[in-house]
């Protein structure tokens, strides 16, 4: 045999190979058993708008998904965890329905809700109340149908538990936010949404937010954090043009470092 | 005037089966230890009246025996002529085990008597009675008629004439001792008697048989004690066996609540609290109190928040028997409801209201009001169920009014916090609030600030100079 032959041969099967692969390939792809995680668009899961732009983007079917759990992982209060849910709880106090907060971290100031133009006389508070108390309350919220949204405060909750609220979630089609500490995120979780939350440090002036995507159902989680500019307070006129000034927006106001111990 | 008679003959076995279950055998004993009664199941196995407690034990081995002067006859007889009363307005008593009722101002109502016969026969079987009735001219001649199982339901005089004077000596009421006399003279019916001239018959027997004979037959009036409803709702059941774990409870429970509830409907009003009274062997009782938000005559709503109260109460001892007390009772007044059920169901809200009341003790669940004060610790107030106000009896600030401007944080603490030594980063002008005079003064200017881990407070400078944090924007 010499080496053209060698040559022709090699190349013949090589040939043989390529069209019987491709035929393989294409009759993979053209029949329906075959998942590809790149094609995945038709995740239907009613949502509900954030009222933040960004925000939109970030989530799949752009809205917090209704009738699910979302976990927000977040370590200090006050870095905007409940301004990142103004517009929604806005929008809820609307409905004739209770707002339930089970055992939040610090009691919630109505004039303060008011300011974000959430109707302070919907929210149902329970606290002082050990995890079952917890738990309980949350999943009868969610399963009476009178809450359009609960949310819980529970740093130790398993996800048996977890999976227990998604099923009175779904039932119910309220909103179900559950707060937990941020090392949770290496726990795995059923919630269907799962959300980190950090401060940004050396921020300007506004307050700033650092969210990352854990886990989203639907949709592949952004692998790097996003930084959402939050202001303080969402005021209702400041809310409805909210969209366009997180881009825009710079600080009007000055601030000034002060160190509170030289100041005394 | 007419008059229908229930008789009840096995009032006492129908009141133990209503509580133990149709599957038991039960068994009624007189002070002598005889049996006088014997339910279906008991009856099945051989058991007869007459028996002694050995025999029958000897019949049946789980046998239920009850002595009838324990059971609480009376009350029940009350509670099935409250029953009675949503048709008849007139009804007199007749313990042990009889009812009486006038029906003749009720037939233009019902509109004929085997109407109304069958409604209260019908009703009382459903109820797991067996009621034997009949209609009479005079309330004893319905007793009689009825006691022989005449059953007679008509309207027509001369049918029931007719039958009283058929009925035999043995039914109609005599003392045992007139009636065996009158065996013994070879007069075995009603006919008989009445054939005689009455000042004989009173020579021979005595007075009271003459009056009694005209009450019979409705020569003389008969006056009738009749019963009027109680106001409040209180009743009692004995429960068979002692009761030793919460949810054991619940199944008498809830037939107490549906007495409950039947009561309430009658009488068109609802109950906003009630008292269960668990007694226990040694005389002694736990009370346990029920609050309910708003006013409900749902059963089953009244059953869960009891279940709820019940898992976190722990019996003393077991219990013997429950009392329901329910007194404060109010109209009922149907709520409306929203057609396309979008909004919440105010109804269903309060239910959820009452879950959390029964289930978390009261102050773990409250709901927040803003109060009109510049304070901001005096500018919101915690409302727990019994604080609340009605509505309409305080200026409810509504949402607009609020002077939504203002820059208020999320969360308050209940309390300032000093600050000792916190760097902070100040990123707002200064708020002042300076009110209070009158108590409490405070004259504070309010910041913004960043702390280092980014969170942002709401910071207030006192007038001695002292930094406090006062809130999170959450």
């Amino acid at each position: 045999m010499d080496f053209s032959t060698l040559i022709y041969c090699t190349y013949i099967q090589y040939y043989f190979l390529v069209y019987f692969m491709s035929d393989l390939l294409s009759g993979l792809l053209n029949s329906a058993q075959l998942w590809r995680a790149s094609e995945n668009t038709n995740y239907h899961c009613p949502t509900q708008n954030t009222g933040i732009k960004e925000l939109n983007q970030l989530l799949p079917g752009s809205g917090w998904p209704l009738g699910n759990v979302t976990e927000m992982l977040c370590d200090t209060p006050g870095i905007g965890e409940i301004r990142l849910l103004a517009p929604l709880l806005q929008e809820l106090s609307k409905q004739d329905k209770w707002m339930l907060w089970v055992s939040p971290p610090f009691l919630p100031y109505p004039s303060g809700l008011e300011s974000q133009g959430i109707n302070h006389q919907k929210v149902l508070l329970a606290r002082n109340l050990n995890t079952p108390e917890k738990l309980w309350a949350a999943e009868q919220g969610l399963r009476s149908g009178q809450c359009s949204v609960v949310l819980l405060w529970a740093d130790r909750i398993t996800n048996t538990q977890v999976r227990r609220l998604q099923t009175a979630c779904v039932d119910s089609s309220a909103h179900c936010f559950i707060f937990r500490q941020a090392r949770a995120a290496n726990e795995h979780s059923s919630a269907p949404l799962r959300l980190g939350l950090s401060a940004v440090a050396k921020a300007s002036a506004t307050s700033t937010l650092q969210l990352s995507i854990i886990k989203c159902r639907g949709r592949w989680p952004h692998n790097h954090p996003v930084i959402l500019n939050i202001p303080a307070i969402f005021t209702k006129a400041r809310l409805s043009t909210f969209a366009e000034l997180t881009t825009t927006q710079t600080s009007t106001q000055t601030s000034t470092q002060t160190a509170i111990s030289s100041a005394k | 005037m007419l008059w229908l008679y229930i008789d009840l003959p096995t009032l006492p076995v129908d009141l133990c089966e209503r509580s133990a279950g149709p599957t038991e055998a039960i068994v009624i004993t007189n002070t002598a230890g005889k049996i006088i009664l014997a339910n279906a199941t008991a009856q099945a196995a051989g058991i007869r009246p007459s028996q002694s407690i050995s025999t029958a034990s000897c019949l049946h081995e789980k046998l239920l025996i009850k002595r009838k002067n324990e059971l609480n006859l009376h009350s029940c007889l009350q509670d099935i002529a409250h029953w009675v009363y949503q048709y008849c307005a007139n009804i007199a008593l007749y313990p042990p085990d009889g009812l009486l009722i006038e029906i003749e101002s009720m037939l233009r109502m019902h509109g004929d008597v085997s109407t109304l016969y069958h409604k209260l026969q019908r009703g009382l079987t459903e109820q797991g009675f067996h009621p034997r009735l009949s209609v009479g001219l005079s309330p004893l001649s319905a007793r009689a008629l009825s006691q022989s199982n005449s059953a007679l339901c008509t309207d027509n005089q001369q049918t029931i004439k007719q039958a009283l004077l058929q009925l035999s000596l043995a039914h109609c009421g005599f003392l045992p001792s007139i009636t065996e006399k009158l065996h013994r003279m070879g007069f075995n019916t009603l006919h008989q008697i009445l054939a005689i001239p009455r000042v004989e018959l009173a020579q021979r027997l005595g007075h009271e048989l003459c009056t009694y004979l005209c009450r019979l037959t409705g020569e003389s009036p008969d006056p009738q004690d009749f019963y009027t409803p109680a106001t409040g709702f209180e009743r009692n059941v004995d429960l068979l066996a002692e009761i030793d774990n919460n949810t054991g409870l619940l199944f008498p429970l809830n037939r107490l609540l549906l007495d409950l509830e039947i009561f309430l409907r009658h009488s068109q009003q609802s109950i906003d609290s009630m008292t269960l009274q668990l007694h226990h062997r040694d005389s002694c009782f736990s009370e346990i109190y029920i609050g309910i938000s708003a006013s409900t005559t749902q059963t089953k709503e009244i059953l869960t928040l009891c279940s709820l109260k019940l898992e976190s109460y722990q019996l003393p001892a077991p219990v013997t028997s429950i009392t329901l007390i329910a007194n404060h009772l109010q109209p009922y007044q149907k709520q409306q409801t929203d057609l396309f059920q979008k909004a919440g169901n105010p109804a269903e809200k309060q239910q959820l209201l009452n879950r959390f009341y029964a289930k978390l003790s009261e102050e773990k669940v409250v709901t927040l009001r803003i109060e009109e004060d510049h304070r901001p610790e005096k500018s919101y107030q915690i409302e727990t169920q019994t604080n609340k106000d009605r509505p309409g009896d305080k200026k409810q600030i509504h949402p607009s009014d609020h002077n939504n401007k203002l820059t208020r944080p999320t969360w308050i603490l209940q309390a300032p916090y000093p600050l000792h030594g916190t760097a902070v980063t100040l990123i707002s002008d200064a708020e002042r609030i300076s009110a209070g005079w009158w108590d409490q003064s405070i004259n504070r200017d309010y910041y913004i600030a960043r702390f280092p881990n980014g969170a942002l407070g709401w910071i207030f400078r006192s007038n001695e100079g002292n930094w406090f944090l006062h809130g999170w924007f959450g």
